[in-house]
């Protein structure tokens, strides 16, 4: 039991980490494309990198806060019925739907791990900034090595899946002793 | 199997795992990947990862993200208040003027935010407590907020239309210009419905009395204050619409703009900024998870022959083509209650889209139309985001019930101002063709 809430707090420390870290993320996109803005438009020197940079970063924040969100409960739902059912019916109906939560977390993570293995694996590379890389690069000018982005896309489904684990252990908790867990 | 069995079956039980509470997102996402899995195989399940990497590099879905952000900051900035208080300042004197002023101001507010959530919130926590210290009837002064706050999302720049012309590969830039009018049209709709109120009946709205009045000098010094937000309105606006900049580009220096305001004016602090950081994650996580997970639903619809099945079905009914533009209303005011926007679009452009095409409508057009038509879903009940944002900021003297109530005359404007734009399609299409 005690292995167990020590996984679960680690796992929401860890999502609210990440949350932290993508404020960052998208406060360095926002510099980025204004930057690449006032470079284009002001001094007419366009980079060859800012709006790739600025499109990559915020691939990688959709991706991480899908289980910042979810640690908040925060994603959509159609809470005709649901909201207004008691906490343990909740709890039942969530257990219900957790199958299909897993289902496509699952593929999703399944997936996104071999498209990223594919990329990491791919022959080609180049260099960048000098450094020598492997893998699939951007068919861009600057031609980024894409991996790292696609690494985040296992990554951040797998703190999605984590996340789910937490709310299904919770759920099962309430559903059967009536109680939050503490 | 049969195209019928597989419409019924995908969308029974998108419905009703929906209906059980499980998020869009991973509703349509689950059914859409058992469904690939049987009707393509298991190895086509690769689509899943392919599908989103597609959505989530796409240049101009970044812009998404950042008009949220700039709506975050402009919200916990107090421009929102300023801009109140000036209006208010001068429509105060009218009978039922608070409730035209908090439809102004919200329409203004709407030329600087895409979203609904910042407008509802902010004049739910401003406008409303004001309005029912005046004795207004809680009627108009939760429908006013509702339906004010709503234009947000259909005045550019608007995060809706976004997801429309990237779903349905059209022209933001003219779907913007196209909505200018409509989102006037209804904002002049509110007005006119809650003064004529009013008029009729001036207990429910009565004007501020003369000693709360400010002088005119003081007044014209309101304006001074919110010169700035609106400069920063007309740059962003301007430089989409004169195509100087991409609407991702403009969404950026909008964003930066806003920050570089609300710094300068010291109402912004680091935590601040954090803090609508946060509220910009949890709002893009909502938007583009949803549409991720509509995307391999409707995908998968698609691909097996959804579209063309809906189509014959629809072309083949014997209707006349303003018959099937009408069924799409009706369609869309149905799933209105009951899907958020996001999946909606999603959900629907696909299909709706190449059918609109086929009958020789001007797509722009109908994108306006869906857009207008969209304002509704946020209003009626069961499920409608600017019901459940007002609910949350409301005092709790008013009910849940009572802002149902309050939305079904605004609700009623709505319905007059989609059949007005399908009457008179030059209310959308004269700025699009000024422009372009």
């Amino acid at each position: 039991m005690n292995m167990l809430k020590k996984f679960m707090t680690a796992v929401e420390k860890t999502n609210i980490f990440v949350g932290k870290l993508m404020v960052g993320v998208t406060l360095l996109a926002v510099l980025v494309i204004t930057f690449e803005v006032v470079m284009r438009y002001v001094f007419d020197r366009p980079t060859n990198w800012g709006h790739e940079t600025m499109t990559l970063l915020f691939a990688i924040q959709y991706m991480f806060v899908a289980g910042y969100c979810h640690y908040h409960r925060a994603h959509v739902r159609v809470d005709v019925i649901y909201s207004t059912r008691t906490r343990r019916t909740r709890a039942f109906l969530d257990l219900f739907t957790s199958i299909f939560f897993f289902t496509f977390t699952g593929v999703l993570l399944y997936t996104c791990w071999t498209f990223y293995w594919s990329s990491q694996t791919m022959l080609g590379g180049g260099k960048i900034f000098g450094i020598q890389v492997p893998g699939e690069l951007s068919l861009t000018d600057w031609a980024p090595p894409l991996y790292p982005v696609k690494f985040m896309m296992p990554f951040g489904a797998f703190m999605l899946l984590l996340q789910g684990i937490v709310w299904f252990i919770r759920d099962l908790h309430f559903a059967i002793t009536g109680r939050e867990m503490s | 199997m049969s195209i019928e069995w597989i419409t019924i079956t995908m969308f029974g039980s998108l419905f009703f795992l929906l209906g059980l509470g499980l998020p869009v997102a991973f509703s349509c996402g689950s059914v859409g990947v058992i469904f690939t899995a049987l009707l393509q195989g298991s190895s086509a399940i690769n689509l899943v990862s392919t599908r989103i990497y597609g959505l989530m590099t796409n240049y101009l879905l970044a812009a998404i993200p950042l008009f949220i952000f700039m709506a975050c900051i402009l919200e916990r900035s107090g421009i929102i208040e300023d801009l109140y208080e000036l209006v208010y300042q001068w429509f105060g004197v009218f009978k039922g003027g608070v409730a035209s002023a908090t439809v102004f101001a919200c329409t203004m507010l709407a030329a600087m935010v895409g979203v609904i959530g910042a407008s509802e919130v902010t004049m739910g926590v401003i406008a409303l407590p004001q309005m029912l210290r005046r004795m207004y009837d809680k009627f108009i002064a939760c429908g006013s907020i509702l339906a004010g706050g709503t234009l947000g999302i259909l005045i550019p720049p608007s995060v809706m239309l976004i997801v429309y012309g990237l779903v349905d590969n059209s022209s933001i830039g003219r779907l913007y210009a196209g909505a200018i009018m409509p989102g006037l049209l209804l904002a002049s709709f509110y007005i006119t419905y809650v003064t004529t109120r009013c008029y009729i009946n001036p207990s429910l709205g009565p004007p501020i009395p003369p000693e709360e009045r400010l002088s005119l000098k003081k007044r014209l010094k309101l304006i001074l204050r919110v010169i700035a937000p609106c400069i920063l309105i007309f740059l962003v606006l301007g430089t989409i619409f004169t195509g100087i900049a991409a609407p991702t580009e403009a969404a950026g220096v909008g964003a930066a703009g806003a920050i570089l305001l609300t710094v300068c004016q010291r109402r912004l602090k680091w935590k601040g900024l954090v803090h609508a950081t946060e509220a910009t994650l949890k709002s893009s996580a909502m938007v583009m998870w949803t549409i991720f997970g509509a995307n391999i639903f409707v995908g998968l619809y698609v691909m097996v022959g959804g579209g063309e099945f809906v189509t014959d079905l629809l072309l083949g009914s014997g209707l006349s083509p303003w018959g099937i533009i009408i069924i799409m209303q009706f369609i869309l005011i149905f799933l209105g209650c009951f899907i958020d926007w996001v999946g909606i679009i999603m959900l629907c452009v696909p299909i709706f889209g190449p059918i609109v095409r086929k009958l020789g409508f001007d797509p722009i057009w109908f994108g306006v139309l869906f857009a207008t038509n969209l304002q509704i879903s946020f209003l009626s009940p069961p499920f409608g985001y600017a019901l459940f944002y007002l609910k949350g900021v409301a005092p709790p003297e008013v009910s849940t019930t009572d802002i149902w109530k309050s939305a079904a005359p605004f609700i009623g404007l709505q319905v007059v101002g989609v059949i007005m734009v399908m009457i008179f399609p030059q209310i959308i299409l004269f700025l699009p063709s000024l422009f372009y």
